[in-house]
């Protein structure tokens, strides 16, 4: 009896022991991890030159704004599938002063002189996706889905864009607005950066900015 | 109970703790380097499959508007330029899904990784255990930039790699292996030191309990061998200066024992010649007395009878000091037992009063003078002490003659009866001046031991004392002959006396 306590001692000092020489040989063989972050994306040019194509932005299946190029033929030729007072409106940046105030960050040559007009690429959105694009799952926002052909006009100006839609703004929903906002800028601007107002049938939206920011990823 | 640690010799215990401490050490640095080396192994394979599944996406991402068959001849690029190891690509674009493999979608990649994949900026990699295999599999989102050279938005199109880790679990097992094939040797190489090291503990330790145990023997010279300078050196040390002084001390109560006892000798010889010379003049005192005044003539007489006491305690005491100095000798003859008590008996006038059951015929070697010495002082104490009749009876038994003198007294006093042997022991206070001596039945015994034979006394069962001697017919045995007999007579007579007393007791 005397001795239970030594006992006792004697043993949690063997297991103290074991564990010791034990500890370190817990896992053996390769163990699962967690997700680890591993270092920067891939970062590629992945869309056709800004004089070929318009970019619009349709929602991903989770629901994500995505930049998604549609070519055109001739950068002047889709002026034509606008309405005629569009002409007047994509006139307007050939000869507006934002070529230096507002591609100041883009690099020479990459102005949105050449591109396709805003108004062009915002009806094109409104008209919601192609075939292929649908196959991949793009899709507009619920509420512009009856909004086909509802651009109207706009109206460019110094690191500002306003967009007349024949619709009622003010019943989109954040992913719309979302679409409309970004294929807007990034129609009138190379990076997007400009502000964006709707203007609907029921007044005016405060001017917004597009969600999707260009990031500038290190190379290396 | 005595623990573990008293069921284990100090060797196992030895041998089992340096083995032990060998265990943890080998075992916690194989585990160790075990750990770094999987870990190196490991993130070696993930940097270079991340790092080239990054180089070959970049350079064969397909274009976006995304054609599901471009992107399949991509795919299948991109697998065929696998580094470290073959992999498997996939893709994902909105809900398009596309493979370098047979199926479009993979079972490995888990949806944490594909929801981090999808949301974040960044590359990411998992490793998946599946059905016992492991797997790497790699997300990377791809980012598009807007205008050449600018900044980037993500283009919704996300590349996952999925790589068997076959290679390295083999490399990880041959580490584990490797690991165990190092730490068993090295166990067994421990057990070398381990038994060395029991070896130069044990080694003091065996000299020190085979010193003790010779010294216990009486060899007081017995020194240990001083070897290095630690605690079992010291303890060597501390025992050869505790035997010096050990034998010193026995040296010392040798001497002193034997000053004593050449004292008493010497007295005892110094005594002898003026009492020879009084004796003389006693003798004609004596014969002068009847003239003397009556007064006179009974302190002469005093005189001369104590006179005669004190030559006979002279003479018991140069006997028992040659017994003490060892220098007592045996002269034996071959005689006849009978005829030797008779003698006795008939010299000192004792016939009348003893009855004598002698057998003749019982031939035996003694010293007939020392026999002489034994039976006389045996029958006179018990003439002395006890009361008649007094019988002397001889007889064999085996190769002992055994003598008894039996007398009718009252017996000894049971408290008496183990001093009875000693020397000037008196059994009764009130007999203080008695006749004797008070050294012949220590006389007796030495003489008895002398002869090799034992002596004792008890009450016998109908009353009266009862001496016992038992002398063997060989006279002493070759092995205590005449100087040893006295020292084995010493040696012995203590547990001998002990038995006896207990026996007498009983």
């Amino acid at each position: 009896m005397k001795k239970s306590p030594f006992r006792g001692r004697r043993t949690v000092r063997l297991a103290a022991l074991l564990m010791l020489a034990g500890g370190p040989l817990v896992g053996c063989g390769i163990q699962e991890t967690g997700v680890i972050e591993a270092g920067r994306p891939v970062v590629a040019d992945l869309l056709p030159p800004r004089e070929e194509r318009m970019l619009l932005f349709f929602l991903s299946p989770d629901d994500e704004l995505l930049p998604v190029p549609r070519n055109v033929e001739a950068p002047w030729q889709n002026g034509t599938a606008g309405s005629a007072r569009s002409d007047d409106a994509s006139s307007r940046p050939d000869k507006s002063p934002g070529r230096d105030a507002l591609g100041g960050s883009s690099p020479p040559g990459a102005g949105m002189g050449e591109s396709p007009s805003p108004l062009a690429a915002v009806t094109a959105l409104l008209a919601g996706p192609e075939k292929a694009e649908r196959r991949a799952g793009l899709h507009n926002a619920a509420s512009l889905t009856r909004a086909a052909s509802a651009a109207n006009r706009i109206v460019m100006g110094d690191r500002t864009v306003e967009v007349m839609l024949r619709l009622r703004v003010k019943g989109l929903t954040a992913a719309a607005r979302g679409q409309i906002v970004c294929t807007a800028a990034f129609a009138a601007q190379a990076q997007g950066a400009v502000s964006v107002t709707l203007v609907g049938q029921d007044g005016r939206l405060a001017s917004a900015d597009c969600p999707v920011r260009p990031v500038r990823v290190p190379t290396r | 109970m005595p623990g573990a640690a008293a069921a284990f010799g100090l060797r196992t215990r030895l041998v089992i703790a340096f083995l032990l401490v060998a265990a943890v050490s080998a075992v916690t640095t194989a585990a160790l380097t075990y750990r770094q080396a999987r870990n190196a192994v490991l993130v070696r394979a993930q940097d270079t499959a991340v790092t080239s599944f990054r180089e070959e996406v970049e350079q064969f991402v397909p274009r976006l508007p995304l054609d599901p068959d471009t992107l399949r001849w991509d795919l299948y690029d991109i697998a065929a330029r696998a580094k470290p190891h073959p992999w498997i690509v996939f893709a994902e674009y909105g809900s398009l899904r596309a493979s370098s493999g047979d199926r479009p979608v993979s079972g490995v990649l888990t949806p944490e990784l594909r929801r981090t994949t999808l949301t974040s900026a960044h590359g990411s990699f998992e490793r998946v255990v599946k059905d016992g295999n492991a797997y790497l599999a790699i997300g990377m989102p791809v980012m598009t930039r807007v205008v050449a050279g600018g900044a980037a938005v993500p283009s919704g199109l996300v590349l996952f790699a999925v790589m068997p880790m076959t290679n390295e679990d083999v490399d990880i097992d041959s580490l584990v292996t490797a690991a165990r094939d190092g730490a068993l040797p090295g166990l067994a190489v421990a057990l070398v030191p381990a038994l060395l090291a029991a070896r130069s503990v044990l080694r003091p330790v065996r000299e020190l309990r085979r010193a003790a145990h010779s010294m216990g023997g009486g060899q007081l010279d017995t020194r240990i061998t001083v070897r290095g300078r630690d605690e079992m050196a010291d303890l060597a040390r501390t025992f050869n200066e505790s035997a010096a002084r050990l034998e010193r001390s026995v040296e010392e109560l040798r001497e002193a024992g034997a000053r004593a006892r050449r004292f008493a000798s010497d007295v005892s010889h110094e005594l002898r010649t003026p009492l020879a010379g009084m004796l003389a003049v006693t003798d004609v005192v004596d014969e002068e007395a009847g003239t003397l005044a009556p007064n006179t003539a009974r302190a002469v007489r005093l005189i001369s009878a104590e006179t005669g006491k004190l030559a006979v305690l002279v003479e018991d005491l140069m006997e028992i000091s040659r017994f003490d100095a060892r220098v007592a000798e045996l002269n034996t003859d071959e005689v006849d037992a009978a005829e030797a008590v008779r003698n006795t008996l008939s010299g000192r006038q004792w016939l009348g009063r003893v009855r004598a059951e002698v057998p003749d015929g019982l031939r035996i070697r003694l010293d007939t003078r020392r026999f002489d010495v034994i039976v006389a002082n045996l029958v006179g104490n018990a003439l002395r002490h006890g009361a008649e009749p007094v019988t002397v009876r001889l007889s064999a038994r085996g190769d002992t003659l055994i003598t008894e003198v039996h007398d009718s007294g009252p017996g000894i006093p049971p408290d008496a009866l183990p001093h009875i042997f000693d020397r000037f022991y008196k059994a009764d206070a009130a007999r203080s001046r008695s006749s004797g001596s008070g050294l012949g039945l220590a006389i007796t015994k030495e003489n008895v031991h002398l002869h090799g034979g034992t002596i004792h006394a008890r009450n016998a069962a109908g009353g009266g004392a009862l001496f016992t001697v038992e002398l063997p017919f060989d006279g002493p045995t070759s092995g205590s002959g005449a100087p040893d007999g006295p020292s084995h007579a010493h040696g012995g007579t203590g547990p001998a006396e002990s038995r006896d007393r207990a026996e007498t007791i009983a």
